[in-house]
């Protein structure tokens, strides 16, 4: 009786754990040399569905799968079958490349002009369109002008030394802001040029 | 009595499996991606992977359509820019089992097209020209803009004309006929999307 009651508890604990609504946008595409996280699910919430897919290498992982594009395609197809092997949903997704990390200033993305210093956060992400925003942290900032340094401080945030300095400067200078960030516990550099039109 | 019997069983697992088939609809979501539009009604399909039969979704800020004539799928539409939550919930006992997090983000920009000839691309003049605001293939986004007015000129010249709705006026048409060969035509607009005003602008070459 112990035994049943136990398994029973055990079902209804990993139901809890694990049951996860799943969503699938419209808009989703595949990113090409990326390892893409799909998970699957149905109406009625069946847990045991399988992926299979055209032009794509797919992997099991625990409860979800990783999808590569192959090299070459523009497009794949993913499947999701029941137990019978009946395809329950097939939809064709784009692949695309994954857009390069960029680093912004509030709303100001290298690159561009800046205009204002509402916005006083840097940030290291992908353009805003992309569909997947890794998650990062920036440790230290410098801004450099022709090489030499102006200005650094820790932390993810222009302080207002920073802004003072810059406002003083001439419009059209160009700065350069180079930012250590940490992406998966990685460490990892990068930097943007703004041009100031303040 | 029998045959009546097992006919009956035969019939209830036909139904029961034809039932499963059309019902029972499978959801593939790359999970990661989870950035939907602003004003946009965004078309998701909706499951679960828990046994979940009877649940709803629900969200403080994001507008839940479902789409006529689906099983499950909705139609998801915000007008704030950040992140917002979407609750499943399940009927019977009102736990919610899931929450997923979506970043909104504003729709892209449209391109601004002189008939249909797009930013950057060689133009003649023509006494009517329609100016279209729309997407161009790279983006899968399927939208109506209105144009609400326009303004024209090159960077030879301070002369600027200006017009409303989609139509270029005489003065317009007059201006790009007695402007040099060769010159930037810039044109900017203001567009509306359910009642949201923007602004976008494309350079032609005359």
């Amino acid at each position: 009786m112990i035994k049943v009651i136990t398994t029973l508890l055990l079902i209804t604990s990993a139901k809890v754990l694990f049951a996860q609504g799943i969503v699938q946008n419209q808009l989703s595409i595949l990113y090409r040399g990326f390892e893409n996280k799909v998970e699957l699910g149905s109406v009625n919430g069946d847990s045991t569905l399988r992926l299979a897919g055209e032009d794509v290498i797919i992997e099991k992982k625990f409860n979800h799968w990783i999808v590569k594009p192959v090299q070459g395609y523009k497009r794949a197809t993913l499947f999701a079958l029941n137990k019978s092997g009946d395809t329950l949903n097939k939809t064709v997704f784009t692949i695309r490349s994954l857009p390069k990390l960029t680093l912004y200033i509030g709303r100001f993305e290298s690159g561009e002009k800046i205009t204002n210093f509402q916005e006083r956060k840097l940030m290291v992400k992908m353009p805003f369109q992309c569909m997947i925003q890794p998650e990062t942290k920036i440790n230290n900032w410098k801004i450099e002008i022709e090489g030499e340094e102006l200005i650094s401080g820790n932390g993810d945030f222009l302080f207002e030394d920073a802004i003072s300095k810059l406002t003083n400067l001439k419009i059209d200078t160009v700065i350069t802001i180079t930012c250590n960030y940490s992406i998966n516990e990685e460490l990892k550099t990068i930097s943007g040029v703004f041009k100031l039109n303040l | 009595m029998r045959k009546i019997k097992f006919t009956l069983i035969i019939l209830f697992f036909i139904t029961s499996s034809l039932g499963f088939s059309q019902t029972d609809m499978a959801v593939i979501s790359l999970s990661d991606q989870n950035m939907l539009y602003t004003l946009y009604p965004n078309e998701v399909i909706i499951g679960n992977n828990g046994g979940y039969k009877d649940y709803k979704i629900s969200s403080d800020n994001i507008k839940i359509t479902k789409v006529k004539g689906t099983v499950n799928s909705y139609l998801l539409e915000c007008e704030i820019e950040g992140n917002q939550q979407l609750y499943f919930i399940d009927k019977a006992t009102k736990d919610t089992f899931d929450i997923i997090t979506y970043r909104f983000e504003p729709m892209p920009l449209p391109e601004l097209y002189y008939d249909f000839r797009r930013n950057g691309e060689k133009i003649n003049y023509s006494y009517s020209v329609n100016l279209r605001v729309n997407y161009n293939e790279s983006i899968p986004l399927i939208a109506k803009f209105d144009i609400i007015d326009w303004e024209i000129s090159i960077p030879e010249s301070p002369t600027i004309i200006k017009g409303n709705g989609f139509q270029l006026n005489d003065s317009a048409t007059s201006f790009i006929k007695n402007a040099p060969v060769g010159s930037d035509i810039i044109i900017r607009c203001t567009y509306s999307y359910k009642g949201k005003l923007n602004k976008t602008s494309s350079i032609f070459k005359l």
